[in-house]
Formats: structure tokens, C-alpha cells, sequence
């Protein structure tokens, strides 16, 4: 009976929602409040410099909300509190995430941004041998907390060391606290901050990184985000900021492997 | 007998005018196809009889085919009953489908068809809606959710470090994947071990073998976490026949009567109650609505949360 009475109080409450949510919108759109976009640290693509949001992701994705008549605010927040956020706050995305199967019961995947490839990289002149996930057993193994790893290392019955960030693998890997390092990163891309030393041995997976929302968000909204990442991060008219952060060739590189073919 | 006579033969031109009219009016009803997976699947037989009440309820206003394949694997099978309804000239497909990537191609024939789709159950995949830009509304649970009640109970009867397996249905589906991520963040943060995630594809007689395999293979399992209730009757099948009878823990998801007698003498601890048969009725609602309102599929609200409830008695 409990049960029951727990159903009709959500139908009621589903009922109240659906007639009141086209009024909350009107009072939304007349305020004006932006939309609020949370985004992990993820360098060089995303982070904090002196305080201030810096990268290509965050500005292009201003860009090209802005061309869509969208307004934002973009945040640097831990992909956790983030993932939490979501599901809870009203006018709320967060940028650049993975795909999670759990999620996308309560939360809305918009459109692809950006290409996830992740790779098993070892400390220079080790484990050279290495070229395949299986060879990985007996070895100490550390890889980021996301589910496309985890669904290739599971259906090997493999385990490995969940690290919080990407970020901070390199570093943990340099100081010997594992073997391989399982990560979305290429060292190309952070040659830059003397991440030399490292060593590429085969990709374990690819993947994409998505715009997510809040499930209740207009449709209005949701169309207009949709037009915005058309092509993701990587539209023609973003190429500008790619350059302004040297990061012209993976731009090339990704429009021509991972957006090309997805037209 | 004048006025007899004209009332009979009034009474009779009205009947004919009535019996003429009536092919005419069903054809004016909306045709709702509602497509399951297993039939075979209680879950699912609730859901049907939900569904089927519910028309007869409301005969005036819809009618109604209710389909499903004989096992929750069978993709072709449903595939062609999504043509079928298409055949029948549907205005609404209530679908719960097997996978997502297989059915994009008659999932486009039937909005190419003018039928509005609603997924209840298992949540098509975001990735190939996506890619195939379409917009098709979930009304469910949060799979993570209820499966995370499920764990969090669970965990109260085990103790830091102790190990357990989870038995998840397959493994490309939204909701299997779900229930396993809730699963594991309960273990997880009461320290206890997940040692094995294997599919037992939904089915009981599957679950059996990946259960008496795991006990074998991992002898220290204190636990299965089980997909789907008819998995759960399979792990515990696997439990009775094997040397750890009363040893080990087995919880379920979906509430179905064939556990109800399992729960009571404790041969499994647990389970979640998502209220299946209302998911299909209210995705039926929702869909009639639409149509009535003349809504366009690209402009549905894309989601719809429902509840879920422990069950552990």
C-alpha cells in the first residue's frame, strides 16, 4: 500500500512539475541566469591560472554558446562533486565528461566534444615489451577512474589502481608507485611541462568526452547546445584558440580523425 | 402500437447507424504497440497485464498490442516485431528495448512511419541516439539507485574485506551496467571486495552456471549481487546445489513474485521494486498525451525519473 501511495505522490508531484516547469522557464528566460557549466581540471586543455579559467576547451565552448545566443558561466570543479552536482542542480552541464551507462539514467548526454584515447604508458626503456592489455598481469597497474577502462579490464578479470586524476599519473608513475600508467593524456601533449620520460606502449581503448545536463533543462536549451557542439570542440571557427594555446596541430589531427568521419 | 412501431424502427436505423459507424471509430483510436523483451520474464508479465488493464480502462481512447521475445537476447526478434507495428500503422511504440546500436535502423523506419516511441525499462544508449541525432524519452528508474539500496542493505550484513561477485545481466545494456555501478559503489565504500563481474544475461538458468563457476573459482565469496531477480533464483539454485548452503548472500533486482517465497525464508536478502508494470502504463500516458497535443518526437521532455523502493522481506 506504501508503495502505492509513494506512486501517486510522485505521479501528483510529476503532474504539479510538468505544469509548472513551462512557467519556471518564462520566469528563467526573463532573469536572464546563465547557464552553469562545470568543468574538470584537465590540462593543457582545461585549468586554473592565477585564479583565472584558462584552456581551449572552456574558451571555445564560450565561443560557440555564445553564437547560439547562450549565456554561461564556466567553472573549474573535481569531476566527482561535479558528477553530483548534476544530478541534483537545475541549469547545470558538465563539459568534457565521460560517458558513464549509470549516469545517463538521470542525467542528459547532449553531444559528443571531444575524442578520449587512452593509452598504457610506461617509464622510459620498460616494459617495451609490452604491446597488448593481457601482458599487463603481474605488474603493478594504475589508470583513471573512467568506465570505458574499466569495462576492458574487467572482461579480462584484470584489477588496477583507480587514480582520482589523470593529472596526477605522471608524476606517481615517475616516482615508481606503479609499473603502467592507464591514461587518457598523450605525453605529446604535455611534453611542454617537461613530462619527458615516458613512454607510449599501446592503446588500451578509445572513447569520447561529452557535454552532459541536468535532465530537467529546457528544450529550448538543449537544441541550442546541440547546434554549439555540432563538431565539438573542434568546430572550423574555433581554430584561433587552438593556436592562441599551440595546440594547432592536435586540432588539425583531431578534426581530421575523429570528426570527419562522424559527418 | 403506432409509436411502437416508430420507435422500433428508429431504434433499429440508430443501431445501424451505430454499427456502421464503429469500424470507423476503432480506426479513429490510436493503435499502441508496446514491445517487451522476454516474455518469459515475470517482470515483464506484470508490466503486460498492467498495460492490458489499463486499455481496458480506457478502451475508448486507444487500442492496444503487447508483444515480446522469447529471451532477453533475442535482437532480431525484436526488431521484427518494431516492423510489425510498424505494419500495423502504430501511432505509439512503448519499447523496452534488448540493445541500443541493432534497432537504430527500425527505430527510424518507425518515426519515418509518423509513430511517436517512448523506452521505458532499459535505457537506450545516449552514444548512438547521439550519432543518430534522435530524441526518444526514457521513463525509468535510476538502475544505479535502486541497485545502490540493494548493495548499501547488503553491506550492513558484511563486513569490511569480505569478498563478493556480481552477476549482471548483459553487459552492454544501460540498466545492467547501471545496476553494477551501483553495486560496486556500495561495496566500495564499506571496503568490501567486488572479485568478479560476469554476465548471467538476465537468465536463470545462465546465472545458475556463472554462479556454481564464481563459488568455485573464488571460494571466499560471501555475496552475489545479482542483475535481475531470475538471476538471483539461479545464484541461489547455484548456493542449494552446491557445499555452501546458508553461507552465502544473494540479492536481486525487480521484485517479482517468484522471489517473494525466497525473501520470506531468506534465501535472498534482497531486492529493488522499480513498479515496472506502472513504467509501461505511465510511458502509454505519456505517449497518448503527446499525441493528442500533436507534440512532435524531437520536442518530447527527453526524460522522465521514477521511482524505485527496497524490498527485503
Amino acid at each position: 500500500m506504501s508503495y502505492t501511495n509513494n506512486w501517486h505522490n510522485w505521479r501528483a508531484q510529476s503532474k504539479r512539475i510538468f505544469f509548472t516547469l513551462p512557467f519556471v522557464f518564462v520566469i528563467g528566460a526573463a532573469k536572464a541566469v546563465p547557464l552553469r557549466i562545470m568543468l574538470e581540471p584537465y590540462p593543457p586543455f582545461a585549468y586554473s591560472q592565477a585564479g583565472v579559467l584558462r584552456g581551449p576547451f572552456p574558451e571555445v565552448f564560450q565561443a560557440l554558446a555564445n553564437e547560439q545566443g547562450l549565456q554561461i558561466a564556466l567553472e573549474l570543479i573535481p569531476s566527482r562533486r561535479a558528477l553530483m552536482t548534476l544530478e541534483k542542480q537545475p541549469d547545470t552541464c558538465l563539459l568534457a565528461t565521460h560517458y558513464i551507462p549509470a549516469m545517463a539514467e538521470v542525467v542528459l548526454y547532449i553531444g559528443k566534444v571531444a575524442p578520449l584515447y587512452i593509452w598504457a604508458y610506461s617509464r622510459q626503456g620498460e616494459f617495451s615489451h609490452v604491446k597488448q592489455l593481457s601482458q599487463l598481469r603481474g605488474l603493478v597497474v594504475a589508470g583513471i577512474e573512467i568506465p570505458e577502462l574499466r569495462d576492458a579490464t574487467d572482461s579480462l578479470g584484470m584489477r588496477y589502481q583507480r587514480l582520482p586524476a589523470s593529472r596526477l599519473g605522471y608524476q606517481m608513475l615517475m616516482a615508481k608507485r606503479f609499473d603502467i600508467l592507464l591514461s587518457d593524456i598523450s605525453p605529446d601533449l604535455l611534453a611542454q611541462e617537461a613530462h619527458v620520460g615516458i613512454t607510449r606502449l599501446f592503446m588500451v581503448t578509445q572513447g569520447e568526452r561529452w557535454l552532459a545536463c541536468q535532465r530537467n533543462i529546457s528544450k529550448d536549451t538543449i537544441d541550442k547546445l546541440r547546434k554549439a557542439m555540432k563538431d565539438g570542440l573542434f568546430a572550423e571557427s574555433s581554430k584561433a584558440i587552438w593556436e592562441k594555446y599551440r595546440l594547432a596541430d592536435y586540432y588539425l589531427h583531431v578534426r581530421k580523425e575523429w570528426l570527419t568521419p562522424a559527418k | 402500437m403506432n409509436t411502437l412501431k416508430l420507435f422500433l424502427s428508429r431504434s433499429v436505423l440508430i443501431a445501424l447507424f451505430a454499427w456502421s459507424l464503429g469500424p470507423a471509430l476503432a480506426a479513429d483510436k490510436p493503435m499502441v504497440a508496446l514491445v517487451f523483451k522476454s516474455m518469459a520474464n515475470e517482470f515483464f508479465q506484470n508490466m503486460a497485464a498492467a498495460a492490458k488493464a489499463h486499455q481496458t480502462q480506457n478502451a475508448n481512447n486507444y487500442r492496444l498490442i503487447v508483444s515480446g521475445i522469447p529471451n532477453e537476447t533475442d535482437t532480431a526478434g525484436q526488431i521484427k516485431l518494431i516492423e510489425q507495428a510498424i505494419a500495423a500503422k502504430a501511432k505509439l511504440l512503448v519499447l523496452a528495448p534488448v540493445e541500443t546500436r541493432p534497432l537504430i535502423p527500425v527505430i527510424k523506419k518507425a518515426l519515418a512511419s509518423g509513430m511517436l516511441i517512448i523506452n521505458i525499462d532499459n535505457k537506450l544508449d545516449d552514444r548512438a541516439l547521439s550519432e543518430a541525432g534522435l530524441n526518444i524519452p526514457f521513463v525509468g528508474p535510476s538502475n544505479r539507485a535502486g541497485a545502490k539500496l540493494v548493495g548499501d542493505f547488503l553491506a550492513q550484513k558484511l563486513k569490511s574485506g569480505d569478498e563478493v561477485a556480481i552477476i549482471e545481466g548483459i553487459s552492454t545494456a544501460t540498466n545492467a551496467q547501471s545496476r553494477t555501478q551501483g553495486f560496486r559503489e556500495s561495496m566500495e565504500q564499506t571496503n568490501i571486495k567486488v572479485v568478479a563481474v560476469q554476465s548471467g544475461l538476465w537468465e536463470t538458468a545462465k546465472a545458475k552456471e556463472v554462479a556454481s563457476a564464481l563459488l568455485t573459482q573464488y571460494p571466499n565469496v560471501r555475496a552475489l549481487l545479482c542483475g535481475n531477480d531470475n538471476m538471483a533464483i539461479g545464484a541461489v539454485q547455484a548456493v542449494e546445489s552446491g557445499s555452501k548452503k546458508g553461507q552465502i548472500l544473494v540479492v536481486g533486482y525487480d521484485n517479482i513474485p517468484a522471489i517473494k517465497a525466497m525473501l520470506k525464508d531468506g534465501r535472498l536478502a534482497a531486492t529493488a521494486d522499480q513498479f515496472g508494470d506502472k513504467q509501461a502504463v505511465f510511458g502509454i500516458e505519456m505517449g497518448l498525451k503527446s499525441l493528442k497535443d500533436h507534440v512532435a518526437q524531437k520536442d518530447l521532455q527527453p526524460m522522465v525519473q521514477t521511482p524505485v523502493t527496497l524490498i527485503s522481506k
